[in-house]
């Protein structure tokens, strides 16, 4: 056995005729950030699903701390904590309601995470207000406060970042780099964003048409692909694959 | 466990009840709309009983043997409250010329025409006495406005006595004019009811007429709750979010079920409460053609503890077939607005029986036509109601097994879609294509 926390094994996903997952494997490895990087439809979402339990591989596995997610989802519930992309809240729930329900949801202990949940979203006294009253940075921070309130062991982040002007962006990455540093999560998240995923990423798999083109440290891929930056590298994969 | 489906039930309540759309429609509306119509009703009944009768005769009579009937009757009339009487004694102008002037002058809306020979022709054994009133009619004036001819029938009943006496001395008027009086009884259930059956049934009618509609509204209205409410999760993705944790599918589902229950039995006690005050208000009402005592007892008949039983179990049943129904067809909604276009098809298995119980006894059609429509779960909710105020209490039974037997079904059906990728993966729209 390797020292993978999280194994990802041969996963094909079809949808009707579709394949939208070609057989991809990697393995992420305890308390890292790992990065899902490629264009639309690439797969980045079906696999975080796949791992979030949500929808079922049509082949393979992901073992999370050896807990099949096909044969065990229970279990691996306990453990992950799943961060949609644009994803909406409960708009005439307060921040703190939104907290307070799927923290009574995660965890037998819903004080301490509504607690860490309150820090991480900055939000202060407007907890207190109605989510609809919240702008898209500030239901995102309170997205991310759920997600990681209850110190899962794996953190699932599809596209964190979506759609927030730059300020905003910053400060989710900080919020995602310090929790990981304070508690030691295991993250795998999904971007578009190449400086985003330089910037957070320990690891990162270059996903292209269903299929993992390339793994390694950013550094690692800048020098396979001889390229300036992450934007670059992933072009240079994409076409040294197909050929 | 426990724990989680009450807290998914807490936020799904917190969540309908800040929404003042659902609040209004479910709650507000049904304790404020029947309550409304009756004091409508009332107000109408009270101002048009209290109302001032203007009214103008014009008096032509010339008299027989010293006597004029056309004084005596204006005589009457004067005897009777809240009437304002213009007598004009004679008028160059055209009658409907008269009117108008009445009218538009004096607010005076009919005029009473005593003819020249009016007492002559009564006192004439043979013939018969005319009058003629005119109504002037304004797309202005209202419905309720009080009218001369009630106090013209009982002027002419009186005639009629006075005339049998000056024919035959002796004989008691009422004998000659009724020489046989029919007891009308109606039987409902084993009760008997001293009034003829179109009263009765009018009465029951009345009473549950509301009730199939008010069912209907309640059950479109749930379904489109909890549809919206299992799509706007999928639309926003806080279900993905939900989903992902350590939550069973089943307390989701059986968490927004009894929510949108809650809020439909709610509604079901608003509209109760509605109609009860509805029925009070309008009761008094009807004393005028109908005895209270008619009135109290058909009431006490149709709203006895066990028939509010039954139809409260009949409802509920209903509403949880409805929501497991609705609750199975959001699963394949992409948004709030594909489910709220496939509710609004399945509104159809609502509307049918609904509307063609309040017109048509179902029993009464052709086998075919009725075995589809006793097939449509909902159509038993309806009859039932009938079935109840009636006694007939085997079918309405049979309807709640089959309508129990159908909501397991579709829940179960519900409960297994919830447990697939369907979930989320399910796309079926109803967006016009461009």
């Amino acid at each position: 056995m390797n020292d993978s926390f999280v194994n990802v094994e041969n996963l094909v996903k079809d949808f009707g005729r579709r394949r939208v997952l070609k057989s991809i494997s990697f393995s992420v490895k305890k308390g890292e950030i790992f990065g899902l990087i490629g264009p639309n439809g690439a797969g980045k979402t079906t696999t975080l699903r796949i791992i979030a339990t949500l929808i079922k591989p049509t082949a393979g596995d992901v073992i999370i701390e050896n807990i099949s997610v096909t044969k065990n989802a229970k279990l691996v519930r306990e453990i992950i904590s799943y961060l949609p992309e644009e994803a909406g809240v409960y708009e005439r729930l307060t921040g703190i309601e939104f907290l307070r329900f799927f923290a009574e949801m995660s965890t037998s202990n819903a004080h301490d995470a509504i607690r860490r949940g309150i820090e991480i979203s900055g939000l202060g006294e407007r907890l207190k207000d109605k989510t609809k009253e919240y702008s898209k940075g500030m239901k995102r921070r309170l997205l991310l406060a759920r997600t990681l309130m209850n110190l899962p062991k794996l953190a699932l982040l599809d596209e964190p970042t979506s759609g927030l002007d730059v300020q905003h962006a910053v400060q989710i990455r900080k919020i995602i780099k310090d929790y990981r540093e304070k508690y030691g999560i295991t993250i795998i998240l999904s971007s578009h964003n190449m400086l985003e995923v330089e910037y957070l990423c320990d690891r990162v798999a270059f996903i292209n048409d269903g299929s993992i083109v390339s793994i390694g440290t950013p550094k690692e891929l800048l020098e396979k692909y001889n390229a300036d930056n992450l934007e670059d590298a992933f072009l240079k994969a994409v076409s040294n694959y197909g050929e | 466990m426990v724990n989680k489906l009450i807290a998914i039930i807490i936020k799904e309540l917190k969540d309908l009840f800040r929404d003042k759309t659902t609040l209004f429609t479910m709650i507000v509306i049904p304790l404020l709309f029947f309550p409304l119509i009756g004091l409508a009703f009332k107000t109408g009944a009270e101002t048009t009983a209290q109302q001032t009768l203007n009214v103008a005769v014009l008096n032509l009579d010339s008299g027989y043997n010293k006597t004029k009937m056309g004084d005596s009757l204006i005589a009457f009339i004067k005897q009777f409250n809240n009437v304002n009487i213009t007598v004009i004694n004679n008028t160059n102008e055209s009658i409907t010329r008269l009117s108008r002037e009445l009218y538009e002058n004096k607010g005076i809306n009919e005029l009473l025409v005593i003819p020249r020979n009016f007492t002559e022709t009564i006192y004439n054994p043979n013939a018969t006495a005319k009058l003629e009133l005119y109504s002037y009619v304004s797309a202005a004036g209202g419905l309720a406005i009080r009218s001369l001819d009630p106090i013209l029938q009982a002027y002419i009943s009186d005639i009629i006595n006075w005339k049998i006496q000056q024919i035959a001395p002796n004989v008691n008027p009422k004998a000659i004019i009724n020489p046989i009086n029919i007891s009308y009884i109606s039987i409902v259930r084993e009760e008997k009811i001293p009034s003829p059956p179109e009263i009765v049934h009018g009465l029951i009618a009345s009473q549950s007429w509301t009730l199939p509609l008010s069912v209907f509204i309640i059950i479109v209205t749930s379904s489109q709750i909890v549809a919206s409410a299992i799509a706007s999760e999928k639309e926003s993705k806080t279900l993905e979010i939900l989903l992902s944790t350590p939550v069973s599918r089943m307390n989701i589902l059986v968490g927004k079920i009894a929510s949108s229950m809650i809020i439909a039995i709610l509604s079901v006690i608003s509209y109760v409460g509605g109609f009860t005050i509805y029925m009070n208000t309008i009761l008094g009402l009807s004393s005028a053609q109908i005895p209270p005592e008619i009135a109290n007892k058909v009431t006490q008949l149709v709203n006895s503890p066990q028939i509010i039983g039954g139809v409260a179990v009949l409802m509920f049943i209903t509403l949880l077939t409805a929501i497991s129904l609705s609750v199975s067809l959001s699963v394949y909604a992409e948004d709030v607005r594909s489910a709220q276009a496939l509710v609004s098809y399945v509104t159809l298995l609502f509307g049918l029986p609904a509307f063609i119980t309040m017109g048509v006894d179902i029993d009464q059609l052709p086998l075919i036509e009725k075995t589809v429509l006793y097939l449509i779960p909902f159509t038993h909710a309806f009859t039932g109601i009938t079935k109840l105020i009636d006694g007939d209490y085997t079918p309405v039974i049979f309807g709640m097994i089959y309508m129990s037997v159908f909501s397991l079904i579709t829940l179960y059906i519900a409960s297994k879609s919830f447990t697939t990728e369907k979930l989320l993966t399910a796309k079926l729209t109803f967006k016009r294509r461009k």
